[in-house]
């Protein structure tokens, strides 16, 4: 054989070998050697099955939460929505190095994430019970729509409190007084989620701490 | 009340006897109330209410509303925190629907209103007194349009308005706002009334240009911010609103005030604005 000839089928050769690979991989085959190929239903059947299985222990995790909390929140409440950052969508931002390359569903992920806190916060904030209160009282109360929380002022020197307090200082001072609650640690999933909706409520406000 | 030398004609509670509208709530204020030397003169709030749509608040007094006449002036008592069904289609229980109207920033609730049938009712009350008449109308709800987020609002609040243009003078005392608010439409002086409970803040929009606002409270005084009232009523049916506030100078929002637009007799202004 020609070396030509020789090269061209060693190529070709490689190639194909490539491509059942390829295909070996990613094709579709069966799962199980002997078991037929899935149909669309049937694979459409078995993901629902275990996206309810999540949801059943969702449920039994979070006993007497409805599946729709964050719509029914909504419904009730006034909440400021986030900043909008499909600017980051537009012209060349991002292109040429993977951070900053970000698409539509990333800025979609942050808002429902984010929204997801800042509702958990408004339920906390609007609920006794939730609070671990003792007398009925919620935030809500001396504060709709957490008007007159004024987070943009801390921290601040508090001489009742002794010392500099940060919004979560105070907001720990009302579930003990008003409130008649126990003080939540720092971390406390309720603390932050409401922390995250105080805040999102005076979006827009300049920042002035120690202001009194 | 009871050490105030002369003892007043009466004494008036402005609504919300209860926070949830149960029964122990509702019969441990009326026994508080009983303890007035003063006859007694009362409405209902939203929080007396929806738990059971007024039957125990009816049971302990009667019709929510009512008028009457005392020295020369007719007074008039509504009922002005009447909601459209928004309960039903949802299958709320009646705590659901108690706690809804308990959330002043829950915007599941409809608007308050007087509603037709009361309207019509307040129409035949006012009939037969001649338009120098002195009237004060009691309502919980404002009776103007403040802030509809907060049900500081109360819907039909024209219709109400054009049925008592027809008076020199109308003096119409409020509820709801837990504040000093100052207001007027035309012949109608709007004052609103402190709560013993606890302060709201001033809402972010629809401010009357008459109010002077008070001094924001201070979350570390329980009471700042609360207290009660006085109204001392003059020959003309206009009204000199003295605000009692607990731990605080009581202000007065005279009548020349309103009667001046504000010109004439201004209260203080706040040193501790709100912000």
């Amino acid at each position: 054989m020609s070396s030509r000839f020789k090269k061209s089928f060693v190529v070709v050769a490689c190639v194909l070998a490539v491509g059942v690979v390829i295909a070996w991989t990613w094709g579709p085959r069966p799962s199980v050697a002997g078991e037929a190929v899935k149909t669309e239903q049937e694979k459409k059947a078995e993901a629902k099955a275990v996206v309810d299985t999540h949801m059943d222990q969702w449920k039994r995790k979070n006993p007497g939460r409805a599946a729709d909390w964050i719509k029914e929140e909504k419904e009730r409440r006034k909440i400021q929505p986030p900043a909008d950052n499909s600017d980051l969508l537009k012209g060349d931002q991002g292109k040429g190095h993977s951070y900053g390359n970000y698409t539509e569903k990333d800025i979609l992920m942050w808002a429902r994430e984010i929204e997801k806190m800042v509702v958990e916060g408004s339920r906390v904030f609007h609920s006794a019970e939730l609070l671990g209160g003792t007398i009925g009282v919620s935030c809500d109360m001396c504060h709709p729509d957490a008007s007159n929380t004024h987070p943009e002022t801390y921290p601040k020197f508090q001489p009742q409190m002794g010392r500099v307090a940060l919004l979560r200082d105070m907001i720990n001072w009302c579930i003990e007084h008003p409130v008649r609650g126990k003080a939540l640690a720092a971390d406390d999933p309720r603390m932050r989620a409401m922390e995250a909706y105080i805040l999102a409520q005076r979006k827009g406000v300049k920042l002035n701490y120690g202001k009194h | 009340m009871n050490n105030l030398d002369p003892q007043p004609d009466f004494v008036f509670y402005g609504g919300d006897l209860a926070q949830l509208g149960q029964e122990h709530e509702l019969e441990l204020g009326a026994q508080i109330l009983k303890n007035l030397k003063a006859p007694l003169k009362i409405m209902v709030g939203e929080h007396d209410w929806y738990l059971d749509m007024g039957e125990k608040w009816r049971s302990l007094y009667g019709a929510p509303t009512y008028s009457w006449d005392h020295k020369g002036v007719h007074f008039v008592v509504l009922m002005s925190v009447m909601e459209k069904d928004f309960w039903t289609a949802r299958g709320m229980t009646p705590m659901e629907r108690m706690q809804t109207v308990a959330g002043l920033d829950n915007g599941v609730q409809s608007p308050f209103m007087v509603g037709e049938p009361q309207r019509e009712w307040l129409k035949k009350d006012l009939a037969r007194y001649p338009n120098n008449t002195p009237l004060i109308v009691f309502s919980h709800s404002p009776l103007y349009k403040l802030y509809k987020n907060w049900n500081f609002w109360t819907d039909d609040a024209d219709e109400v308005q054009a049925i008592l243009k027809r008076f020199d003078r109308v003096v119409v005392i409020h509820g709801h706002t837990h504040q000093l608010l100052t207001h007027r439409i035309g012949n109608i002086h709007f004052h609103g009334l402190l709560s013993t409970a606890w302060p709201w803040p001033y809402a972010p929009e629809g401010m009357p240009e008459l109010t002077i606002q008070m001094n924001r409270p201070d979350p570390f005084n329980p009471n700042d911010g609360c207290g009660d009232g006085e109204v001392l009523v003059h020959a003309d049916g206009l009204v000199d609103k003295v605000y009692n506030l607990w731990n605080r100078n009581p202000i007065t929002v005279a009548k020349g005030y309103t009667a001046s637009w504000g010109k004439a007799f201004v209260p203080p202004k706040p040193n501790r604005p709100s912000f």
